[in-house]
């Protein structure tokens, strides 16, 4: 059983979802006592992303989850219930164990009525995803200004599917087969984090799903390129009041 | 013929009567009245002008009263005599009030409180009660009931405390209350230019039912930034710029509540929060000029005597 409502925050939850829906059509949603996570991924045959969406707790006026839950959305069905919640209406989605539906109830604020709408389950596909390590620190980050960013990959999308990055402790260089845009720290274009002279760090991601991370950059003020040695890189853009949005290319 | 006795008794009054015939022993009545209407009588009448209300001075506003009172105490009654047509009225009440003596002190009109630096009249009530009640403010802590969406970034199991996130995002009463602290903040650290709407988050820690201390993060897009070196009391700048990540504009926790490794937890929740997947280091933080007391966490904090810090005023955004 459980209970998430949002009060004023449905418009929220709606605009962070929405990038997703170019991603896939499945997604899997994972409630527990701390966080609620959407994850969707791309056509693994085409390209290996995948999208999570991290809620805190305190992002919901209240959140109750008697024991973790997992379940499979359609999440068309899902960005369609969330939209018939106006922007100022509380949003209250909840569940039981034994049911396989979810329920939505909105309130508006101004006229107190009520609407009610549910989403079925849909069935667990065989080739669920792996959760990712979350709470995993990375070694090294590169914060862009999301406008930025925006720009940079409609322009290197003209070049190429795939972006290489490599990043000293003052620059990043962006390049797409020949093109390169470089960034520098002291004209205040960028922020690096964690790389130094002597190690300079490479990761490369892919702009097949172009449209979803342009979605996604348009909620956030900045975005953050995370690399680790080991993992696959992460694109996070933090969505302010409701969470974080992260991308991790394989 | 002689003058009744009464005659010379009359009754008192402010205005002089110098055309009073005097009292002559006149034998003859008649000749006394002709000679009465032969004289030119002119009665110059004086009136006494209301007492005025500004009398205290032009700057009688809340915040810096006079602490003397008028002497003519306005509301007492004034008793009326009339005497030959004219009124006249006449203050026959003393005011009571407590008078004090400008004998040339420092701070007669103006009293600094040394603990929260406020500058208050001494004598007025209302004065002292704006001071009392910011007075409590600084020294314990703004009270704080706590919000119904509160992001809270880190509680430390012992305390009892918590500390909570505030963006641009948030609604309107989160952030007022936010700048209810900074301005408390900003008599202690003389800084102006203090617009919450241009930071990009604000970490408070709360107590149970008071709020203690607040930090204001900025993430500063690096750049700019110059080392420092402590050396006994001074501050010593590298002539090298070197990047930062993130930059501290202030962190500020009420005197009651210092040296409780409090400000030490807001930095280790800043580094942890900046960004999902990623803690900052220590030495990834930069700070804006820094007290004395500043310097000391500082150095704590980072475990040596060489830190990172920026100019705000260089900050182009």
């Amino acid at each position: 059983m459980f209970e998430l409502r949002l009060n004023q925050g449905a418009v929220l939850l709606r605009k962070a979802v929405a990038p997703l829906v170019d991603l896939a059509n499945y997604a899997d949603v994972e409630i527990t006592p701390e966080e609620v996570i959407v994850l969707t991924s791309g056509n693994p045959t085409i390209s290996e992303v995948l999208a999570l969406l991290r809620i805190p707790d305190s992002t919901f006026i209240h959140l109750r989850c008697d024991d973790p839950r997992s379940f499979v959305l359609n999440l068309g069905g899902l960005y369609f219930n969330l939209n018939r919640a106006g922007d100022d209406d509380e949003l209250t989605i909840h569940g039981d164990d034994g049911d396989d539906l979810i329920g939505f109830v909105t309130v508006n604020s101004r006229t107190q009525e009520f609407g009610f709408s549910e989403l079925s389950l849909a069935e667990a596909y065989p080739d669920l995803m792996d959760l990712p390590e979350l709470d995993y620190e990375y070694q090294a980050i590169v914060g862009i200004p999301s406008q930025e960013f925006r720009h940079l990959i409609m322009h290197l999308h003209y070049f190429g599917q795939t972006v290489s990055v490599s990043v000293t402790d003052t620059e990043i260089k962006f390049s797409a087969v020949n093109e390169e845009v470089i960034y520098r720290t002291e004209l205040g274009e960028c922020i690096i984090g964690g790389v130094q002279l002597e190690h300079p760090v490479f990761l490369i991601f892919s702009l097949h799903y172009m449209s979803v991370i342009l979605n996604a950059c348009l909620l956030s003020n900045m975005v953050w390129l995370l690399q680790s040695d080991d993992l696959p890189p992460m694109l996070n853009c933090p969505v302010g009041a409701i969470g974080n949005l992260m991308f991790y290319f394989n | 013929m002689q003058s009744k006795i009464s005659a010379f008794f009359k009754p008192s009054s402010v205005s002089p009567k110098p055309s009073d015939p005097p009292p002559i022993f006149n034998d003859d009545d008649e000749e006394l009245s002709v000679w009465e209407k032969k004289q030119h009588q002119s009665f110059s009448t004086y009136k006494r002008r209301a007492p005025n209300p500004q009398r205290g001075g032009s700057d009688y506003s809340s915040d810096n009263q006079l602490a003397k009172k008028p002497i003519s105490d306005d509301n007492s009654p004034k008793p009326e005599s009339t005497l030959l047509g004219k009124t006249v009225t006449k203050n026959k009440k003393r005011s009571y009030a407590q008078l004090h003596l400008d004998l040339g002190q420092s701070d007669f009109l103006l009293h600094t409180c040394s603990v929260c630096g406020v500058m208050y009249v001494t004598g007025d009530e209302e004065d002292e009660k704006a001071h009392k009640g910011f007075h409590n403010d600084y020294t314990r802590g703004i009270q704080f009931k706590g919000w119904s969406n509160e992001r809270v970034v880190h509680a430390p199991k012992v305390g009892g405390g918590r500390i909570l996130l505030v963006l641009d995002c948030d609604p309107p009463a989160q952030r007022n209350k936010v700048e209810n602290v900074v301005r408390m903040m900003e008599t202690e650290f003389a800084m102006g230019g203090f617009c919450p709407s241009c930071l990009r988050c604000i970490c408070l820690f709360c107590l149970p039912g008071l709020l203690a201390v607040w930090e204001v993060i900025r993430k500063a897009p690096a750049a700019r930034e110059a080392s420092n070196e402590h050396l006994n009391g001074a501050t010593l700048y590298e002539k090298e710029a070197v990047p930062a990540v993130c930059g501290i504009r202030a962190i500020w926790v009420t005197p009651a509540n210092r040296r409780k490794h409090i400000a030490t937890q807001l930095l280790d929740a800043l580094r942890k929060s900046f960004c999902m997947g990623f803690v900052l280091e220590r030495s990834q933080l930069a700070f804006s000029q820094l007290t004395s007391a500043g310097k000391a966490l500082v150095s704590n904090y980072i475990g040596s005597g060489h830190f990172l810090v920026y100019n705000t005023n260089n900050m182009n955004s």
